[in-house]
C-alpha cells in the first residue's frame, strides 16, 4: 500500500510538473494548459488582436471594443449592402497595400467582398480608410521594437502630416467628420502632443455626432488629460469611455458607471474579463487576481446581474454566463454553478450555450472523484471533440494557411492553434485548448490520484492527439515554420512534422516529440509497467465510451504501445516478458523512435562500443537476455556458466548505462544527482543485481583465463594485466592500451558500480 | 521527479546554455572597433595611420564615473566605442529580429570624445537578415535615431560586431554591403575580426577597417586552459599563415578579469564576474596550477558554488598583452595602428598602472 500511495503522490506531482515545467523550458509551450483562458463572449475573434508581448515572449490578446458598432456605422454611412463581417474584413484586417489596390481600381477580393466593391466607387470613404490605415501603421511602427524616438524619424513626420490632413478635413466638415477627429486624436497621442489633443477636442467635439466614434475618442481624450495631470477631466472621460480600470486607478468611484446598456458596454466588459482571464491563471492551475483585476470584477459582477435581470435586454444568457464566470474567478464556485444553471435555461445564442457547456465541463471536472466521474468526463469529452470536428472548416483542406498557426512550442503538450487561426477558423483551436486544459489540468490528475492510471492515460491521449488527428484527416499540410520565408516549402502533414527528427527543417520538436514528449507518454513512462499493460489491454478490448474514443480519435498504435511496454519490461529486468511484447513490434519501427541513434551502442560490450546500424535492437537484446537466463539455469560447467553470467550481467549493466536507450526513452535532467529518479532507481537495482552476478561468477570460476575475462568485463584493465599476465584478456588489453586510457593508472575496482555511475555522469555531461 | 528531458533536448539545452554563455560573453567581452578622429570627409584611413586611442563601453547604461572620465583624459582617448544594442532573432508579429540590451545614455557625451556606435549582431540574426532582408535599414535607422536623440553628434563611424563562422561570412558580408549603401561613403564602416577569422582572409568583411579582437582567444570552458582571456600562443597560431589581410586592422586588447567556475567533474559552469577569490576560508590553491578549489558551499554572483568545485581566476596579463602586441605588429608589418581597450570599467582597469596603459596604447612595440 505504501508503494501505491507513494506512486500516486509521485505521479500527481509528476503531472503537475509535466503541466507546468514545459512553460519554462526552451521548447515547451509558452503557456501551460492550466493557464489557458476559458472565457469567451463571442464566436469569433473580430474584436481581438494579438500583439506580441515581449515581457512574456508570447502573443497576448488585445480587445478592440466597439468594432461591431463601428462596422454597423460604416454600413449606415456608406449605404452598402455589405455584411458587417465583410466591412470588418476591409476596415480592420486588410493591409495598406490592399487598400491601395482598391484605390487603383482593382478589387483584391475578386468580387467576394461587397464592401471592397463598394469602395471602388466611394472615393471619400476610401480616402479616409487610407489615411486611417496609414495612421495605424505609423503608430504601430512607433510601437515596434526597433523604434527609437527622434524628431528626424520619418514615422514622426508622417504622423504630423496625418494631423494636418485631419485638421483640413474636419474644417470642411462632411460625413466622416467624427472619424477624422478620432484619427487626429490618435496621431496626437502618439506624438505626445497632449495639449494639442485636448485643445482640438474642445474645438471640434461640440459638432460631433453621438456615435461609436465619439465614444472611441473618449479614451484618447482621457489619456491626454491624464498626461496633463488634469485628473477631474481624465476621470470624466474615462467614465465616458466605460474604462473602469483607468477610472478606478485614478481614484474614481465606479458605482455610477455603466448605467446605460449598449453594445459598446458589453464589448468593454467582455474584453476586460477576457484579458483578466488571460492573465489570472497560474501554472499550478490556481487563480491569482491582482488588486485592480479583482476590483474590476467586483464592479462588473452586479452590472452583469443587473442586465441579466433586465427584461429589455436580449442577451440574458451572456450576462448570466459572464456573471457566473466572474463569480468563479472571484472564488465563489457555488454561486458560479447556480448562475450557470440559470444561464443554461435562459434565452440566447447557441454560442453562449456551448460556452456554458464548456464551463460546466470544467467545473464538474474540478469536483472530487466519484463513481460517475469517469463516465461523465467521457461524455463531456465526446461532446467537445464533436464540437471541434464541426468547427474545423473544410477550407483547411490542403491549405497552406496552416503555416502560420502552429504554435511549435505547444505542439507536443497541447495543441494550440487558436491565436493565429484566421478569424473564421479560430474556434476549433479554442475548443482544443479547452479539451487540453480540462483533461490535463483536472481530469488526469484526479484519476491519477485515485489510481485510475489506464483511464488517465486514455484521457491524456485524447488531449494530445484528437485535434492533431482531425487536422491530418482534413488533409492539412504544413510547409514552413513560422514566418521564415527562407524555409523551402514542402508538403508535410501536421503529424508528420510533429513526428519528424530535428534535423528535418520542418520538425516541430526534437526527435518525434509527438510520440515521446506528450502527457500520455510521460504518464506511461513513469508508472509501473503493469498499469501500462492494463491500458494496452483496455485499448485493445474495452468497449467503454472512453476507450472507443481513445481508439478512434486519439492515438492507438500497437507498435507504439508494445514498444513502450517492452522497454519498460527491460527496465524492470523482465526480459522474457519484454521479448513477447517486442516480438510484435516490426523491426523498422525503431526508425521512429526518438532514441534510434542511441540504440546502436553494443549492450554486451565491456566498454563503450557501437554496433553497425541494425533494426530490432530492443527485441534482439530482450531475446538474448531471456536466452541467457535459460542457459545459465541449465549450464553445469562452472567456467562457461561464469562467462554466461558475466555476459548477462554486462547486458543488464549496460542497458542502464551506455546502452540506456534499450530501457529508456530519455535521460532525466538532474538524474545523476537525483537519487529518487526513475533512472537512478532502475540503475541501482540493475547495478546491484549485476554486481551480485559478477561476484557469483568469480566465485564459481577457477580458470585464470576466464577470471581474467570477467575482470576485463568489469573494466579492471590494469588489474587484468598485472594479475593475469599471459591470459587472452591481458594480451588483448596490452595490445589495445591506447583504447583504454585507464590502463596505466587504474587500480582494481572494488566498487565498479560507483565507478560506473561516475562514468555515466561524465557521459551524461558530454553529449 | 523532474520532467523528462530527452537526450537531444538535453543536448540542446546544454547547447543553448553554451550559446547563452557565448552571448553573455560577447555581451560582456564583446567586440571591438576602431577609427579615427579625422574629419568625416577624410574617411579612408590608411593602414599605417594612427588616429588615437579608443576604448569600448559595453555596459547598458552609459554613465562613466569620475575615474573613468579621468581615464579618458589621462590617456588621450579620442573615441569611445559604445555598444548601442544587440540584434537577436525575434518571433514578433511584425519582426524577425529585434534590438535588445539597448544602451541608455544617463550621461552626456564626454567632451573631446567621439562616440562610435557598435552594434552586436548574433549569427542567427545575421542568417535571418540574409533570408528576409531589411535588417540593415532597421539597424542604421535606429543607430541614427539614438545618436540624434542623445545628442551624440555626427556619426562618423559605425561598427558591426558579429562572431560569424565561415558559413555565415557571406551573410555578414551582405549585411555590411547593405549598411555601406545606407550610411554612404562619408561614414566609416568597421567590423570586429576574431583571430580565428584571419585564417580565411578571403571572407573578411567588406568594411573600411577591421578591429582584431585580441582577447577571449582561448577556450574558457576548457578546465585545463591556462588563461582564456589572452594567450599569445593561441594568437600566434592564427597569425602564422595569415598573409596579407587586405583590410586595415586596428587592435583591441583586454582589460578585464573574471573567474571561471567548473564543477567537481571539471565541467564548465559559468563565468563569475567577481574577481576577488582571496578568501582562503572559501578557496584553496590547487598546487601547480592556476586554479582554486572551493572549500565550502557559498554564493558568488548569485550562483551556488559548491564545495569541491573549481575556479580559475583569469586576468588580462600585461606581459601577455605586450607579447601579443609585438607578435601582431610584426605579423602586420607595420607598427602604427589604433589600439582599443576592452573595456572602460574603472573596477577592472585598476589591474594596470598608468604606465602600463600607456605602453599598451603606444604604437611602438619597444
Amino acid at each position: 500500500m505504501k508503494s501505491i500511495a507513494y506512486t500516486i503522490a509521485a505521479l500527481t506531482s509528476l503531472l503537475a510538473l509535466v503541466l507546468s515545467t514545459p512553460a519554462e523550458a526552451c521548447w515547451g509551450p509558452y503557456i501551460s494548459p492550466r493557464e489557458y483562458s476559458m472565457y469567451r463572449g463571442r464566436p469569433d475573434l473580430k474584436n481581438w488582436s494579438t500583439p506580441f508581448d515581449r515581457d512574456h515572449m508570447c502573443f497576448k490578446f488585445n480587445y478592440n471594443a466597439g468594432a461591431d458598432d463601428n462596422c454597423l456605422l460604416w454600413k449606415v454611412q456608406t449605404g452598402t449592402d455589405a455584411s458587417v463581417s465583410e466591412i470588418y474584413e476591409v476596415v480592420y484586417k486588410c493591409s495598406l497595400d490592399t487598400l491601395r489596390m482598391i484605390a487603383s481600381g482593382k478589387d483584391p477580393y475578386n468580387g467576394t467582398n461587397f464592401f471592397s466593391i463598394h469602395l471602388l466607387s466611394d472615393r471619400e470613404a476610401l480616402e479616409f480608410l487610407l489615411l486611417a490605415k496609414k495612421c495605424e501603421i505609423t503608430r504601430l511602427n512607433m510601437s515596434s521594437v526597433w523604434f527609437y524616438p527622434s524628431e528626424d524619424d520619418e514615422d514622426y513626420l508622417s504622423l504630423k502630416e496625418i494631423v494636418e490632413k485631419c485638421k483640413a478635413e474636419t474644417n470642411k466638415g462632411g460625413l466622416y467628420y467624427n472619424r477624422y477627429i478620432l484619427q487626429e486624436m490618435r496621431a496626437l497621442i502618439s506624438l505626445q502632443e497632449y495639449d494639442e489633443c485636448v485643445s482640438e477636442w474642445k474645438r471640434l467635439s461640440p459638432a460631433m455626432n453621438d456615435d461609436i466614434i465619439r465614444q472611441l475618442c473618449y479614451g484618447y481624450v482621457a489619456g491626454a488629460y491624464e498626461s496633463l495631470a488634469d485628473t477631474p477631466n481624465a476621470l470624466k472621460y474615462y467614465a465616458k469611455a466605460n474604462d473602469c480600470r483607468n477610472y478606478s486607478r485614478m481614484g474614481g468611484n465606479t458605482d455610477e458607471m455603466f448605467s446605460e446598456y449598449s453594445l459598446f458596454l458589453r464589448d468593454v466588459i467582455e474584453g476586460d474579463i477576457y484579458m483578466i482571464d488571460d492573465r489570472c491563471w497560474n501554472k499550478d492551475g490556481t487563480i491569482t487576481l491582482d488588486e485592480y483585476d479583482e476590483g474590476l470584477l467586483r464592479k462588473y459582477l452586479p452590472v452583469c446581474q443587473k442586465y441579466a435581470a433586465d427584461k429589455s435586454v436580449h442577451d440574458t444568457d451572456f450576462w448570466l454566463y459572464t456573471a457566473s464566470y466572474i463569480s468563479y474567478l472571484l472564488g465563489d464556485s457555488s454561486k458560479a454553478e447556480s448562475l450557470l444553471a440559470k444561464a443554461a435555461k435562459s434565452r440566447g445564442s447557441q454560442f453562449i450555450k456551448d460556452q456554458i457547456h464548456i464551463f460546466r465541463f470544467w467545473m464538474e471536472a474540478s469536483k472530487p472523484y466519484s463513481q460517475s466521474y469517469e463516465n461523465n468526463m467521457a461524455q463531456h469529452t465526446s461532446w467537445l471533440i464533436g464540437q471541434m470536428q464541426k468547427a474545423l472548416p473544410e477550407s483547411l483542406k490542403d491549405s497552406w494557411e496552416l503555416n502560420g498557426i502552429l504554435d511549435i512550442r505547444s505542439m507536443a503538450w497541447a495543441w494550440d492553434g487558436e491565436q493565429d487561426l484566421p478569424i473564421k477558423e479560430y474556434k476549433a483551436g479554442y475548443l482544443n485548448k479547452m479539451l487540453v486544459k480540462i483533461l490535463q489540468a483536472k481530469v488526469c490528475p484526479t484519476l491519477l490520484s485515485k489510481g485510475k492510471y489506464s483511464s488517465a492515460i486514455a484521457f491524456a491521449n485524447l488531449s494530445n492527439y484528437a485535434f492533431l488527428n482531425m487536422l491530418d484527416a482534413s488533409g492539412s499540410v504544413i510547409g514552413k515554420i513560422g514566418n521564415l520565408e527562407s524555409v523551402r516549402a514542402r508538403r508535410l502533414s501536421v503529424s508528420e512534422a510533429a513526428r519528424s527528427k530535428d534535423d528535418n527543417p520542418y520538425a516541430l520538436l526534437q526527435d518525434n516529440g509527438m510520440d515521446f514528449q506528450t502527457t500520455s507518454f510521460m504518464i506511461m513512462d513513469s508508472i509501473q509497467t503493469s498499469y501500462v499493460i492494463d491500458y494496452v489491454r483496455n485499448m485493445e478490448k474495452s468497449q467503454s465510451l472512453l476507450y472507443r474514443m481513445a481508439r478512434e480519435k486519439g492515438y492507438y498504435g500497437k507498435d507504439y504501445l508494445y514498444d513502450i511496454v517492452g522497454t519498460k519490461l527491460i527496465r524492470d529486468l523482465r526480459y522474457a516478458e519484454a521479448e513477447k511484447y517486442l516480438e510484435s513490434v516490426p523491426a523498422n519501427y525503431q526508425l521512429r523512435l526518438n532514441t534510434n541513434e542511441y540504440l546502436f551502442r553494443a549492450p554486451f560490450s565491456a566498454e563503450k562500443e557501437s554496433n553497425p546500424p541494425v533494426y530490432d535492437v530492443k527485441y534482439s537484446f530482450a531475446r538474448k537476455m531471456a536466452s541467457l537466463e535459460k542457459d545459465i539455469q541449465k549450464c553445469k560447467d562452472p567456467g562457461r556458466k561464469a562467462l554466461l553470467m558475466t555476459e548477462y550481467a554486462t547486458g543488464m549493466r549496460n542497458s542502464m548505462g551506455n546502452s540506456w536507450a534499450l530501457a529508456f526513452y530519455g535521460i532525466h535532467a538532474g538524474d545523476d544527482t537525483d537519487t529518487t529518479s526513475t533512472l537512478f532507481k532502475a540503475q541501482q537495482k540493475a547495478f546491484a543485481r549485476a554486481e551480485e552476478l559478477y561476484s557469483q561468477a568469480l566465485q564459481i570460476c577457477d580458470d585464470d583465463n576466464i577470471k581474467a575475462s570477467l575482470e576485463f568485463f568489469h573494466g579492471n584493465h590494469s588489474y587484468v594485466v598485472e594479475q593475469f599476465k599471459g591470459t587472452q584478456a591481458s594480451d588483448y588489453i596490452e595490445s589495445h592500451c591506447d583504447t583504454w586510457k585507464d590502463y596505466h593508472y587504474e587500480k582494481p575496482s572494488v566498487n565498479w558500480q560507483g565507478r560506473y555511475l561516475q562514468h555515466m555522469q561524465s557521459f551524461v555531461h558530454t553529449f | 521527479m523532474s520532467s523528462i528531458v530527452f537526450n537531444k533536448l538535453k543536448n540542446r539545452v546544454l547547447f543553448v546554455n553554451m550559446l547563452l554563455m557565448l552571448c553573455l560573453l560577447a555581451a560582456a567581452v564583446g567586440c571591438s572597433g576602431a577609427k579615427k578622429d579625422t574629419p568625416a570627409e577624410n574617411k579612408t584611413v590608411k593602414p599605417g595611420a594612427r588616429h588615437g586611442n579608443g576604448i569600448y563601453w559595453w555596459k547598458t547604461v552609459f554613465n562613466p564615473n569620475r575615474n573613468e572620465l579621468e581615464f579618458l583624459k589621462q590617456h588621450s582617448i579620442k573615441r569611445v566605442y559604445v555598444k548601442f544594442f544587440d540584434v537577436v532573432p525575434y518571433s514578433g508579429e511584425d519582426d524577425y529580429i529585434a534590438p535588445v540590451a539597448t544602451v541608455r545614455f544617463d550621461s552626456p557625451k564626454p567632451d573631446g570624445v567621439e562616440i562610435v556606435p557598435v552594434v552586436f549582431i548574433s549569427t542567427e540574426a545575421v542568417r535571418r537578415m540574409a533570408d528576409i532582408g531589411g535588417g540593415a535599414e532597421k539597424i542604421v535607422k535606429r543607430v541614427r535615431n539614438m545618436a540624434s536623440y542623445n545628442n551624440l553628434g555626427e556619426v562618423k563611424e559605425l561598427q558591426l560586431d558579429c562572431d560569424y563562422s565561415w558559413r555565415d561570412a557571406g551573410a555578414f558580408n551582405n549585411l555590411c554591403n547593405e549598411v555601406r549603401k545606407l550610411i554612404g561613403d562619408s561614414v566609416v564602416l568597421s567590423a570586429t575580426i576574431r583571430v580565428s577569422q584571419l585564417k580565411n582572409t578571403s571572407s573578411l568583411p567588406p568594411v573600411d577597417r577591421g578591429v582584431l579582437m585580441l582577447y577571449n582567444t582561448g577556450s574558457f570552458k576548457n578546465y585545463y586552459s591556462k588563461n582564456s582571456i589572452l594567450s599569445s600562443e593561441d594568437v600566434e597560431l592564427y597569425l602564422k599563415d595569415s598573409g596579407e589581410f587586405g583590410l586595415p586592422l586596428d587592435l583591441a586588447f583586454p582589460a578585464y578579469r573574471w573567474g571561471l567556475w567548473f564543477d567537481g567533474l571539471n565541467t564548465f559552469n559559468a563565468i563569475l564576474h567577481t574577481s576577488d577569490f582571496s578568501d582562503t576560508t572559501l578557496y584553496s590553491a590547487i598546487n601547480g596550477t592556476n586554479r582554486l578549489s572551493v572549500n565550502k558551499d557559498h554564493f558568488v554572483d548569485g550562483q551556488h558554488i559548491r564545495k569541491g568545485d573549481k575556479i580559475r581566476p583569469e586576468v588580462s596579463d600585461y606581459n601577455e598583452i605586450m607579447k601579443t602586441k609585438k607578435l601582431v605588429f610584426n605579423a602586420l608589418k607595420d607598427n602604427c595602428r589604433d589600439i582599443i581597450l576592452f573595456h572602460l570599467d574603472s573596477a577592472q582597469l585598476n589591474q594596470f598602472n598608468a604606465n602600463e596603459i600607456d605602453s599598451i596604447y603606444n604604437c611602438s612595440i619597444n
